[in-house]
């Protein structure tokens, strides 16, 4: 187990390749140590640098040394899309709220439903 | 100022970083320096986390501005600077997670699509399929193993300086290392086993 976790720990720390330590440490093809330097140098494909965008990293430094929290503040909620999208959501969710409401009251009203009782009929005028 | 003696702004580049924090307590242009030092660090790290451009971008300004914020208590005490401001955004980024509740699934399209821009090798686009399969489990690891590769793979951290920021003796960190790698192993096994039953049945 120490001797696995050795050697793979000696592939990342070096510029040591997968063949040269399957031929020092001699290695089985088809071994378990042999699978896990693999993954280990497919790792080194899959999670490669990447790099901010010049000009958001110009204009946060900008807005961090400059001290104006308000500034940054709004760039923030620009850049955060999930934040607008909640905003967006709720404001949603309110206005579809209000239109079924109104929908409600004014088909109420053109039926002539009320909560009150109707003097001069027992039967509400939508049930007829 | 350091220690009574002033220092030309032009010369923070020649800075440690913790001669840079003092200085940034009343000078924001130090400041500046430890962020360009660490902006790229930061970002890629929240990156990985998160795999949205947008999201990495957002996080990221948090983190430097929280830093900003409490630059005049950050207290070395054994934790490098680096390390604090992982930490902080570790802190952003779960809270991120738990905001999302469920666990964000990108497509891989998009994920390779993104990486190619940085000019990948040849080999990577030969290799879809598998990279397919090992993006997947990755996906599956706990946080702190996605952490653990994205310090070694992308930030190109030693052993040490992972264990600082992970709070681990280097030996935890190596232990914790292989079985990150086994738990890749046995996923990718299982799916390949999976997409091979899949073709005999087609």
């Amino acid at each position: 187990m120490a001797r696995t976790e050795d050697i793979l720990a000696e592939y990342l720390a070096g510029s040591v390749s997968v063949d040269d330590l399957m031929t020092r440490y001699d290695i089985k093809t088809g071994s378990e140590l042999e699978d896990l330097l693999l993954i280990a140098e497919q790792l080194e494909q899959v999670l490669v640098h990447v790099s901010p965008s010049p000009e958001f990293v110009a204009t946060l430094r900008a807005d961090l040394l400059r001290g104006d929290s308000e500034t940054f503040i709004k760039r923030l909620r620009v850049l955060s899309p999930s934040l607008s999208l909640r905003q967006v959501g709720s404001l949603a969710a309110g206005i579809g709220g209000l239109t079924v409401a109104a929908g409600l009251l004014w088909y109420a009203r053109r039926t002539g439903f009320s909560v009150r009782p109707r003097r001069d009929s027992k039967t509400p005028a939508w049930a007829s | 100022m350091i220690d009574g003696v002033l220092v030309d702004m032009s010369s923070y580049s020649n800075l440690e970083d913790t001669q840079l924090i003092e200085l940034a307590r009343d000078d924001r242009a130090a400041f500046g320096e430890l962020y360009e030092r660490y902006i790229d660090r930061i970002y890629n790290y929240i990156y990985y986390r998160t795999t949205d451009h947008h999201e990495a971008e957002d996080l990221t300004a948090k983190v430097f501005m929280r830093a900003f914020k409490h630059i005049e208590n950050y207290d070395e005490r054994g934790v490098p600077f680096s390390a604090w401001l992982y930490r902080i955004a570790h802190n952003l980024v779960a809270n991120w997670h738990r905001d999302h509740s469920r666990r964000k699934v990108i497509p891989l399209e998009d994920f390779i699509g993104k990486n190619t821009e940085f000019d990948l090798p040849e080999a990577l686009a030969e290799d879809h399929e598998e990279q397919e399969l090992l993006l997947d489990s990755i996906r599956l690891l706990p946080q702190d193993r996605q952490q653990l590769l994205i310090l070694k793979y992308v930030e190109r951290m030693s052993n040490a300086e992972i264990g600082e920021v992970l709070d681990k003796t280097e030996g935890a960190v190596k232990s914790l290392y292989y079985r990150t790698l086994s738990f890749l192993r046995q996923e990718m096994l299982k799916k390949q086993g999976q997409s091979s039953d899949t073709s005999d049945e087609g």
